[in-house]
């Protein structure tokens, strides 16, 4: 049974351990084809532990004097360590650390269900 | 044992490859697979920003006259290469077979020369449309992208044609982007150094001269006082960041290299690369570039074990082996 996206946002909220909202989180992002971002999965090696890594990138425009420059800009990253702690770096660089502190500040989700990607990517 | 991989070797444009199509012939299935890959790949990047990236078989070009912008502008077919139905009678520079193959018995053509078909026939540009994001409707061509095959260079049989049809794209105020991968036939853009001397010609080779190039010409804010942007570039030097101008004073920077590579690795025509010999027509190379081409050499048959990854930095080793090329 397909599950819709609105369940599969709200199971990040659901999730019991830091693993688990990160696979909801790649359900999340591979369900949703017609949105405007890239998604990369990735391995990285980070203080001394392997990691895997969502990174997703969303069209931005930067207005100088005398130009637009159209850009793809990196602004959500995730990182979960192979000991199972999961990060959050949002678009203003502050890192959330930890299931309960990234769940707070995804409450927000819950609000605006019917758009969450739009709401988790905003 | 050849020394191949479907990994371009080569920090940017594969120098053996390109010589073996400017050599042996088959560039066309290339560059139609770099046109579909580009246009993917393009089209994925500018899409959210609202342009659609068009494969340009046939496009209606509205020119605008700018001392009588009220006049209604003149409008007419532009197909993806102009005016070449006028030369069907012309022999072909497709990689045909130029004799016929007799295979035991049976008489083997290409399908292009059973089709009597030629080769700008088969080539396609894209074009760079604006899209409206109220109703999704297409908007104008802000930019034309070509990627530059023999016979549209200087020189080749249907350069007067391809001409024209750069300058009566410029005249309908669109930007045109020209990727030019192929080093033997002189620049497009009047005034870029020559690589190669045309005595013909009473030209010269110019030793500063690089062999590839990217050339985005913008018309704006008008014909005259528009400007082209060449990205020069070497044998085994990365291909530039390219700033693409768009509509609405909107710029976008595009990673060509990237796109390149993935129509090498595509390409069936990548295995004939053997890193173990000189590329075809090594000659036709200055002598900067034949240095930088078996110091890659070098570097590919140092890491042959290694080649689905790649491609290799130069250490100090090369260097010193092959001098400081880059100062010569």
């Amino acid at each position: 049974m397909e599950i819709s996206i609105v369940n599969r946002a709200a199971r990040l909220l659901t999730a019991h351990t830091e693993t688990e909202l990160f696979i909801h989180l790649c359900a999340l992002l591979q369900s949703a084809h017609d949105h405007d971002f890239h998604v990369t999965l990735g391995s990285v090696w980070e203080n001394d532990q392997a990691a895997l890594r969502i990174a997703i990138e969303q069209p931005m425009r930067q207005y100088t004097d005398s130009q637009i420059i159209l850009l793809w800009k990196t602004t959500h990253v995730f990182t979960l360590s192979e000991a199972g702690s999961l990060n959050w770096q949002r678009p203003n660089g502050q890192v959330i650390t930890g299931l309960v502190n990234i769940q707070m500040a995804l409450q927000h989700i819950d609000d605006n269900a019917i758009e969450p990607l739009q709401t988790l990517l905003a | 044992m050849p020394i191949q991989s479907l990994v371009n070797q080569y920090m940017g444009i594969n120098a053996h490859l390109q010589s073996y199509y400017q050599a042996k012939g088959g560039w066309p299935a290339f560059h139609d697979n770099h046109i579909t890959h580009l246009q993917e790949s393009l089209g994925e990047m500018l899409r959210p920003f609202g342009y659609l990236v068009d494969n340009a078989t046939s496009l209606q070009v509205r020119e605008i006259d700018p001392d009588r912008p009220d006049d209604p502008p003149i409008s007419y077919v532009e197909k993806s290469d102009v005016g070449i139905r006028e030369h069907h009678s012309r022999a072909s520079s497709l990689d045909t077979f130029r004799t016929p193959n007799l295979e035991d018995g049976t008489l083997v053509l290409s399908i292009v020369e059973a089709m009597g078909l030629i080769e700008t026939d088969l080539l396609r540009a894209l074009a760079i449309r604006e899209v409206d994001v109220q109703d999704g409707r297409l908007g104008r061509t802000v930019a034309w992208l070509e990627v530059l095959s023999p016979s549209n260079k200087p020189g080749g049989q249907d350069w007067a044609d391809y001409a024209g049809k750069r300058l009566s794209l410029i005249k309908a105020g669109i930007t045109l982007i020209e990727l030019d991968y192929l080093h033997k036939q002189p620049p497009v853009i009047a005034g870029v150094p020559s690589y190669r001397a045309n005595p013909r010609r009473g030209i010269d080779a110019d030793p500063t001269a690089k062999p590839y190039l990217i050339a985005v010409t913008d018309p704006h804010p008008t014909l005259f006082s528009g400007r082209t942007s060449v990205y020069a570039f070497e044998v085994d030097e990365r291909v530039p960041l390219v700033h693409i101008p768009l509509a609405r004073h909107e710029m976008y920077t595009f990673d060509f290299g990237a796109v390149y590579n993935r129509t090498f690795g595509l390409d069936a025509n990548a295995l004939l690369v053997d890193y173990e010999r000189l590329p075809e027509e090594f000659a036709t190379y200055n002598a900067r570039d034949q240095s930088r081409i078996q110091r890659r050499m070098d570097v590919v048959t140092r890491h042959e074990h290694r080649l689905k990854e790649g491609p290799f930095s130069i250490e100090t080793r090369e260097l010193d082996i092959y001098g400081d090329i880059d100062r010569e």
